[in-house]
Formats: C-alpha cells, structure tokens, sequence
C-alpha cells in the first residue's frame, strides 16, 4: 500500500508476478523492521552514540521521510556528539550531513524533512575558527553560501518546486552576509527568461521589487514601467500562459494611475484583436480587459455607462466561451449593475 | 588470411561506417575496404597536414582546388572535417549513435549559437517561446505572430486549414502570407531554423524539418543540435568501424580495389566447402589472393564503372530529410589565429554559453557580391571540440549549387570569408588573421538510376549529403535500408542464420544501456 | 472509466488497506499511518460505512501512538509527537465518539508550546513552521473546545503576512500561493472567525482559475491538475461561498475518471494508482459537490458535518445541494 503518491502508473500484475515480487520484498522488509526496531529501541534508552548515529544514517537512507530518526540523529549530534568535538570537528560533522542529505534531495527534492533537516544544520553550526580572539565566521559564511548554490541547482532541476524557493528565501534572508535584492532582481530575469511560464519566478519578483521600492533602492514608476514591458513580452509571446497576466495584474494593483490603466488596456485590446482565430486565448485577454475596464470604473469615472456597457459585453462574450466559470461572469455583470 | 566474407564493403564514409557496423553486429563475417589511409572517405577528418596531402591529390584528380599560407604548427593537433555537419538531438543518426553504443567512443557537445547575417550584422535566431521573449529585436505584434507559427510548426500542421493547399508556395512566401510575418523573420525561419539551402524551396518539407529541430530542442539543452569531438563526422564513422572490428569485422586501409568481378561459384580456384557460395571477387593492391563475397556494398565512387549500372542504390528518405540535393557545394576551410567564438549581436543576451562551436547563415542575396540564390553556411569549430589547437580556430564556409557554376569556389566564397573575418574584426576589436586557406568544389556523384536488373547482392551507397542539418540523418537512414536489403539477401540462401530471427534488428539491445551525454546534474 | 461512484469498491479498498503488511511500501509509510488512518475512516463516513472499520481497535491503534513525553500523538506507535498526527488523532476520536480518552490539558499544552513569537506554529519539537501546522494548531484547539487559549491576534496576523497580491496563501511568509496553504489559511481564518482578513474576490478569481479544460484543478498556475486540489480548491470556495464558480459536473466527472473501478480507491489522475489520500481528498470533493447519497461534509474540518454541528462548531460555509440521483 502506498498513502500518499503522485504521477505512478497503474498497471496491472499476473498474480504469478506479484507473488515473485512479494517474496523479493520479504527480506527488505524484514530488513527495515529490524533496523527501525534497532533504532527506536536505542532511541527510547537515550544512546547517544556513535553507533547509533550510523544506524539512523541507514534507516533515513531507506527511508528519508522517518522524521522520527531525524529527530532521533539530531538529538544523538546535540546529546552525546557535539559534547566531545571540538567546534571544528562539529562544523565537519555538519558539512558531512549537508552533502549527505544533498544526496538524498537529489532523489527526493519534495521532502519536508529533509530541507528541514538542512536548516537545522545551518543554523547549529560553528561560526569558524577564531581570528585575534573574534569568530571568523568562515564556516557559518561557506556552509550558507554553499546552501544558496544547492538551492539553485534544485531550481535548476525543477523551477517550479516551492519547497526549493522557499527554501532558498530562507538562506536569502538568514545568511551572514546577505546578498543584495538588485541580484536577486537579476536571478528572477534570468529564471524568467529561461522559462517565462515559471510563475513561482514572477512571484519572487514581485516580492522582490516591493523590498526594492520600500527601501529606496528603486524608482517605483520607472521601474514599474520597465516591468510592464517585460511582461507584456510575455503576453505577446504566449497570451495562453496564465503567469505573465497574474503579474500583469499585480502591477496594475488597484489601478490608481489613469494612464498606465488606459495604455494597458490599449495593449490588450490590440493583442485581442491580433489573435482573430484562437479561442481559449481570448480569454485572459477579454478577462483582463474586464477587470482593468471595471477598475478605470470605479476609480477614475463613476458612473461611465461607455465603459459599463463594455463590461457587460466582454462578460457576455467570457460567458459563451468559457461556459465553465459562467457563474462567475454571470456575478461581475450583477455586481456592475448594481 | 580467411578470404571469404559474407559482405564485403567498400569505402569508409559514415553510411558504409553505419552499416558495416551494423552487419558485423548481427553476426555477419565483414571486411571493409578503403583506398585511403585514413578513415571517413569523403566525410573524413583530417589533420592539417593530411589535409595538405588530400589536397595535393585532389588537384591530380582535375578538380578545382586552391590552397593559400603555410602549414602552422603543430599542423596534427587540427582535425579539420570535409563534410562539416551537426547532428539533431532526436533523430535517426543520433538514435543509431546511441543504439550501436558508438556515442561511447566519442563525445559530443551542444552546438553552441545559431545566427543569421541580417544587413550587415549577426543576430540571434529565436528557436523556441523563450528566446522569443527575450528578443529585443522583435515587435511586440512579431513575438505573438513568431510564437503562432511556432506553435503551428511544432504541432500537428498536416491537415491544417493554414498549410492548405499551399504544400508546395515557397516557405519565405507561406510565412508573409499565411502567418504575416516580417521579411527579416521570414528569412531567420526559413534559412537558420527550416535550414533550407535554396531561395525557393517548398512549404512541407521545410516544415517537416522544423518541427523535428523543434522537437529536438531541450533533448541535451536548449540547441537542437550538437557537434561531434576532433572533427565530427570522420570521428564519428571511424568510431562505427571500430563498432564493426570489435564484432570481428576485417579492416584494410590504405589499400586500392584493382578489380571486382561477378563470378560463377563454378569457377572458383579454392572452391568453398560451404553452400555459401560467392558473388564477388575483389582484388585489393598487394594482396596475393582476391577476396570473396556473397554481397558488395560500394560507395558509388568507388564502385569500377561497368558495375555502376548494375547495383541497387537505396534511396529512401524521411519527410525531415527532403531538401533538394544540390549538384555541387563550393566549400572553404579556413585556419584563423585567435578564438573563434561568434562575436555576440547587439542583444547580447548573457545567458547562452560561450562556445567555440557556432553556425552562421547567410540567405540568400544577404551578402553583396554573395550567392542570390544559394544560402551559405558558415561552421566554425575550434579548441572546444579538440579540432584545433588552442588559441586556433576552423571556418567552414559552404556554398550549395544548383547546376554547374563558372566560377571557382574561391570566386564564390571569398566574399563569404572577407566578411566573417571583418565582423570579428569589428566586435571583438583584435586582429583575427587567416593562417592558411583552401578552396574547393566538391562535386556530388549525382544519384544512379536504380535499375530493375541489378546484380543480385550488389549495393551501392549513395554520396552523403552534403546538408548541414539533415546530412547525419541521411545517412543513417540509408544505411538501414542497405543494412535491411543486405541482411536479407544473405539470409534468403543461408537458413541458419535466419532461425529464431525472421527479420533482422537494425541495432540489437547493447550489453549494458547508457546514454553517454550527461543528463546527470553535477555538482 | 466509470460515470458513477463505485462506492463497495472504495469500501473494500479501504478495509484491504492494513491487509498489505507484506508490501514494503507499507512500512515505509508508517510515519502517515495516523493520518492514514484519519482519512480512511473519514472517507468511510463520507460513504455512510462508518463500521467497515473495526472501532475498538482503531481507538487502540490511536491510544497506542500516544508520545507520553512530548504530551501528544505520533504517527505510529513509537514515533515522535508531531501537530499533523495529534490533528488527526483528535478527529479519528472525535469521530469514534472517544475524545474521552485524550488528555486535553496535556495536548493543548504541547500545541500552544508550538506557536513561535511571529504568531506561525512548528509541526514539532524541531521546528519547521508552515501555515499547514497553524492549521493543524488552531483546528485541534477548536475541536477540544480551547480555542479561547490561543492568542487569536497573533495568530492572525501571521496568516496576514502569508497573504500575496493574487489573494492566494503560502506556507510561510513570502511563499508564492497554493491551493492547499490556501485552504490552510482560510479554514483557519474561518475557525477563527476572520474571514474579513481574505481578499474575497481576488481569491476566488484565483481559485476558479485553478479549473483545466479536462475538468480537473491544479493547485498553482500552469501546473498540473490533480485530485487532491478537488478538496483544497474546493473547501476555500465553499467557505467563501463561491462554489458556484467553477463547474462542477466536469469536476466530478474527472474525479470519477481518476478511479480505480477493478479494485477500488481513487488516484491524482486517471490512470495512476490509487491511494487513501487520494481517496479521501476525491470522494471530500465530490460530496461538497452534491454527489448523491454521500454524506455531507465540513470543508473547514474536513469531517462530516453533523458531527461539527453538534459541537456546535459549523462556520457559514456553501455546498452544492445534495443530488438525489
């Protein structure tokens, strides 16, 4: 039985081969419940040792999801390891656990606990040695810098696994020398242009050009009109992808500046007229017109029955072509009249 | 020495490599034969000083051929290929190279850019919705048009109302017309990403070959295509004779074929004990007893004229390998001093690789005193595919033609080479000086007619094509279907062979599987 | 494929589940046995087959996980304390008519011990904070009838700072949307009666977009559509009352194609095996959905609802009327 499991095929065995495969399974099981039985018996009479210490490195290398046993190997480090280990052979011992469980991410990136087990390591580490009587930091700096690469390369292999860009927030906003969110602006560029369907990328960047703005370090309206041209390169390229409207729609925010709303409705429409034979594509522009239309409405001219009028239009047409979120449309146009 | 064979194959090109290999795989007895000392035949890869020899040799053969500058130094670190190629990341060769376990032998990198001379500067060809995005070049209208047609071109196009009757416009034309796109973007689709050679060549099977491209992006990384260590081509077929000797195939090089007769089995000198009785006698240079075979397969140049009009030529083709063949290409090999790597276009987009191995197309009528009609490629290769000693670089420059030309290729290429030197020149402001220099015209042997009275067991090997794209593939394919004709017609008179296995597999399962280019993270 | 739910098969997959001891996937599991076992029974009750599964031994199997240290339930005996086992034993119980047997002073105790200074909760002693847990937090306190110890503004407040520009929620604060921290957070909003902190029109644009032309929902833009956001997607939409946004019948249909009609049980997708979460999250989707002759289910706790009702803890949330055919 498996609880939990994505993407696996179904298929269907001969009962000949499922009882082979069985008989094969036998001793690995026996196998696991022994060593799980050896682990959780030395757990519960506190053994810290070193022993120890290997055989819950053999049951997580079977089993990376047993949180238990990491816990079990956390304690083993904090209990009995660390008393007697000089602070350099402790920050060895760390590195060992971080290129132990880069491993066992390579084969499971989408394991709680395991990127878990990573931050607990980082931040239990030594600093480095001492330099004139003050900690060098050297060892803290080397593991946290080296985070940030494994945290890319996961990127690397799966743009969109949110347990690695969360993760990698975390280094980002821990590490003892930080980097700056201007390279951080030019990561999101690169992950973008890499693949601009990643929206965790687009999310990242809208969180990183509010850091850029609140701190000054960016003028808000040019940069904000720089964004609007990288995007609307996406939507030209691909109005099918959802990302580049979502962030779309974040910059417009609220929709307090007349212009910018005027402009980006001009955008859209021609892009809607451009498209004249695609159906499901006309939907996030006519979505987006609507939204954008009702927005120029309510801030900049109560009461336009023009732009009321479209509204109602757009969503009349958005009803007939996307009959899945009728409901949906059917609601906009009730609240316009209201 | 055992004279008698089962087949016996003339020429090292990579099709006769292919299939060589092939046959020695499935059990056949094999002995490849090539006058040269070196392996590849007409697809070799040369050092620069045999490449001296081949041209000195070249020229006693009457063919046009002019060479400038003195051998360099360390003249046998260069591996300078006579069919400069890349090979499609999904595609019959690269499956062949995999299946056979020959992609072991070598190695192979991504080719690095693909860019196209546009008014006097290079610019980058948008291959996927990426690039597209990220194009600065491109009207915002241009990026949504580009990305339709790529979608329509990667797609299932065959019944589509836009290729409708238009099979047979010319691709430049289908792209103005049907998907308005812009001249500049017409051309870059049709000449750097259908790779069509000729100013007029046809909607279908371009589309047929952009889509495969298409698809074979993302395979290794983003190129579609990659080149082949120390020369590519040469290497590569050298690496299928290997394939072939470790199954027990016999190897003579350097050795010419004097003679090859048909012979009545009756008339044997040493008769055969077996019932496998031969067709074939060939006499090779210095060798006291002729070798016997019961199936010759010849490259058709090798192939002694009154045999030509006897042999079954295989000729089958796949919809992405159906360019016109043309009837010669001038071609151009130049060493240059300094790195080769193509400067970068205005947009200078930081993400792609710097790379040694680039691809630059010229269309047609793109370069004054240029081809109006043929598309010139220019491949460059360098110390990235150890082909050239570091800090050296290797241009080839080829030009298809239609029909007999009056000019030499130094007349038609030289405006080729003049401007690729200067706009290194100019972007990457160091001196970039031409070493050595050589000219050729390579003429194909025009394909035979196949004839329905062939000899039984005789089998001519087309010339590889001298495509920049679509050549490997090509080749590949031929070399199943002789692989195919040949397994069977020794099998139709030799039963034990064929128990257990009606039909041969072109590649049997190799002993242990691996895909030798990297897939694996490193880190 | 099938049109209809085949509701003995999904039972009897249920049953077999504790018969695979001779798989090894099975022991490797163990660390979800708890959880496993919450969303085998609830969907049994989901069924209306409430007894397929043996009670006293069940209530053994829960009692028998108690981490008489930590003050709180593991996922199997043995296994260390953690909030997503302590969730789902309390409502294993809670379900079975023995939250009698739960020390409640000591789990309150080892839940409230969880919430860090910044209002998020860890899942365990070692600390990884997600709002999954927050959930978990206030869900369990609820259920026991203590959320008046929390500190609800705090709490709050964390949740606020989960929240990004497309409505949606991350797992912790300046995580890109989910649907299934979507869920997290606004269930817990709903428990804590702070719906108001929601950007209601802005969510349920995003949620409703999560539908695919095949019918199915994925769980973040430009992703993959899976069975399991039926329930995510769905349970935040009926809380907000916008249900009707999304269409249903291509919803259940795809559900139901996600089955396994030769052995019972329900995958992520038609075509792959099935599992118990799977089962579970499929069949919660279809009775928000109005399926007929399933029982009525609670979005915010994900159990039947007339057990929520009776604790008098029912939040206005929407379903689709129960179909009689």
């Amino acid at each position: 039985m498996s609880i939990e499991q994505h993407n696996v095929k179904r298929s269907r065995q001969t009962p000949e081969a499922l009882a082979e495969k069985k008989q094969r399974e036998k001793s690995k099981i026996d196998e696991f419940l022994a060593l799980t039985d050896d682990v959780l018996s030395r757990k519960k009479k506190r053994d810290w040792s070193n022993d120890a210490f290997e055989l819950t490195q053999r049951l997580l290398q079977i089993n990376p999801e047993f949180y238990t046993v990491w816990n079990y190997r956390r304690n083993i480090l904090l209990n009995g390891i660390f008393p007697e280990s000089t602070p350099e052979q402790i920050n060895n011992i760390l590195s060992n656990e971080l290129s132990m469980t880069t491993t066992a991410l390579k084969a499971n990136p989408k394991v709680y606990w395991i990127w878990n087990h990573r931050r607990w390591c980082l931040e239990n580490g030594p600093d480095g040695p001492e330099r004139d009587g003050v900690p060098s930091m050297e060892w803290r700096q080397a593991n946290w810098d080296k985070e940030l690469f494994v945290a890319e390369r996961m990127l690397d292999a799966d743009a969109r696994n949110f347990l690695a860009w969360n993760y990698r927030r975390y280094v980002l906003a821990n590490m003892p020398t930080r980097r700056s969110e201007t390279s951080e602006l030019a990561y999101t560029s690169r992950k973008i242009g890499a693949n601009f369907s990643n929206f965790s990328a687009w999310h990242q960047r809208s969180k990183t050009l509010v850091g850029l703005w609140e701190s000054g370090q960016l003028d808000p309206i040019q940069s904000r009109d720089d964004e609007f041209e990288l995007v609307s390169n996406a939507l030209y390229t691909d109005p099918d992808d959802q990302s580049a409207w979502i962030y779309h729609r974040w910059l417009i925010g609220s929709g307090e500046n007349k212009g910018q709303l005027e402009r980006e409705i001009q955008l859209i429409f021609e892009l809607l007229q451009e498209q004249p034979d695609s159906k499901c594509k006309r939907l996030w522009c006519m979505e987006s017109l609507v939204h954008y239309k009702r927005l120029l409405l309510q801030n900049h001219s109560p009461g336009s029955q023009t732009l009321k009028q479209e509204c109602v239009e757009l969503l009349s047409r958005l009803a007939d072509l996307d009959p899945v979120r009728y409901v949906r449309y059917q609601d906009l146009k009730r609240d316009l009249d209201q | 020495m055992d004279n008698h064979f089962d087949i016996i194959v003339l020429g090292t090109g990579l099709t006769e490599s292919i299939t060589a290999a092939a046959l020695s795989k499935a059990g056949f007895k094999v002995a490849h034969i090539d006058p040269n000392p070196y392996y590849g035949g007409d697809e070799a890869s040369l050092s620069l000083d045999e490449l001296v020899q081949w041209v000195d040799h070249y020229k006693e053969d009457n063919h046009s051929v002019t060479h400038y500058g003195e051998v360099p130094p360390h003249a046998r670190q260069y591996s300078v290929s006579l069919a400069p190629s890349v090979i499609p990341s999904i595609g019959p060769f690269i499956s062949s190279l995999i299946a056979s376990g020959v992609s072991r032998y070598g190695s192979f990198k991504l080719l690095g850019r693909v860019v196209i001379y546009d008014g006097g500067i290079l610019k980058n060809v948008p291959q996927s919705k990426d690039d597209i995005f990220q194009s600065k070049a491109m009207s915002l209208l241009e990026k949504r048009r580009v990305t339709r047609f790529l979608m329509f071109a990667a797609g299932e196009f065959e019944n589509s109302k836009e290729l409708h009757g238009q099979e047979n416009s010319p691709l430049l034309d289908f792209l103005h017309r049907i998907f308005l796109l812009s001249e500049a973007t017409a051309r870059a689709i049709t000449y750097a990403l259908g790779y069509c050679c000729f100013i007029s060549e046809t909607t279908l099977p371009a589309l047929h070959r952009i889509r495969a491209y298409l698809k074979a992006s993302g395979r290794y990384g983003s190129s579609s295509f990659l080149v082949g260590y120390y020369g590519g081509s040469g290497e590569i077929a050298q690496g299928f004779c290997r394939a072939a000797a470790v199954r027990g195939g016999v190897y003579i090089l350097g050795r010419s074929v004097t003679g090859i007769s048909s012979v009545d089995p009756t008339e044997l000198e040493n008769p055969v004990l077996t019932s496998d009785l031969p067709r074939f006698a060939v006499e090779v240079d210095d060798f006291p007893d002729r070798l016997h075979c019961r199936c010759l397969i010849s490259s058709t140049t090798l192939l002694p004229g009154h045999l030509r009009t006897l042999a079954d030529v295989s000729r089958p083709s796949i919809s992405s390998c159906s360019s016109p063949r043309p009837f010669a290409m001038a071609r151009c090999i130049a060493i240059v001093n300094g790195p080769i790597t193509l400067p970068l276009d205005t947009e200078g987009s930081g993400t792609s690789e710097v790379s040694d191995s680039s691809l630059l197309v010229f269309p047609p009528g793109s370069l004054s005193g240029g081809s109006a009609i043929s598309a010139v490629h220019v491949m460059t290769a360098g110390p990235g595919t150890m082909s050239a000693p570091s800090g050296k670089g290797i241009l080839y420059i080829s030009m298809p033609l239609h029909t007999n030309s009056i000019h030499s290729a130094e007349i038609l290429l030289r405006p080729y080479l003049t401007a690729v030197l200067s706009l290194f020149r100019a972007e990457q402001q160091q001196q970039k000086t031409l070493i050595c220099s050589t000219f050729y015209m390579q003429e194909l042997v025009s394909c035979l007619s196949s004839t329905s009275d062939s000899l039984v067991g005789l089998l001519a090997v087309p010339s590889f094509s001298p495509h920049t794209t679509q050549g490997v593939d090509e080749a590949a394919i031929v070399a199943e279907a002789i692989f195919r004709k040949a397994a069977s017609c020794l099998n139709g008179e030799r039963k034990e062979i064929n128990q257990g296995c009606e039909q041969h597999v072109f590649w049997p399962l190799l002993d242990e599987v691996e895909e030798g280019e990297g897939n694996d993270m490193q880190w | 494929m099938s049109t209809s739910l085949v509701v003995p098969l999904h039972v009897a997959y249920i049953r077999a589940l504790g018969d695979s001891k001779n798989e090894l996937s099975y022991h490797l599991s163990a660390h979800l046995r708890m959880n496993a076992v919450y969303w085998g029974l609830t969907a049994l009750l989901v069924m209306g087959h409430k007894d397929a599964l043996d009670r006293d031994e069940m209530i053994d199997f829960v009692m028998s996980c108690w981490d008489e240290e930590a003050g709180a339930f593991g996922a199997h005996p043995d296994h260390d304390a953690h909030l997503l086992s302590t969730l789902s034993a309390i409502q294993i119980l809670l379900m079975q008519n023995a939250l009698n047997r739960v020390d409640v002073d000591r789990v309150v105790k080892f839940i409230l011990s969880l919430q860090q200074p910044s209002g998020i909760f860890a899942g365990d002693a070692f600390g990884e904070t997600d709002t999954r847990f927050l959930y978990c937090a206030v869900n369990a306190l609820s259920l026991l009838g203590k959320l008046d110890e929390l500190d609800v503004e705090k709490t709050v407040a964390y949740i606020r700072r989960c929240k990004n520009f497309d409505g949606g929620f991350g797992a912790v604060a300046g995580a890109e949307s989910h649907a299934a921290q979507v869920f997290v957070c606004v269930a817990a909003l709903a428990i804590l009666d702070r719906l108001d902190e929601v950007d209601q029109p802005t969510l349920c644009w995003w949620l409703s977009e999560r539908q695919l032309p095949n019918g199915g929902l994925n769980g973040r833009p430009e992703k993959l559509e899976d069975v399991c956001y039926s329930f995510w997607v769905l349970s935040a939409l009926s809380i907000l009352g916008k249900l009707t946004w999304i269409d249903s019948s291509k919803l259940e249909a795809f559900i139901l194609s996600a089955q396994d009609t030769e052995s019972g049980g329900i995958a992520d997708r038609p075509g792959d095996m099935p599992d118990v979460f799977h089962t579970l999250f499929g069949l919660a989707g279809l009775s928000l959905l109005g399926y007929p002759a399933l029982v009525d289910l609670d979005p915010v706790y994900c159990m039947p609802a007339s057990i929520i009702e009776n604790l008098g803890l029912r939040k206005g949330w929407k379903a689709l009327q129960r179909r009689t055919s």
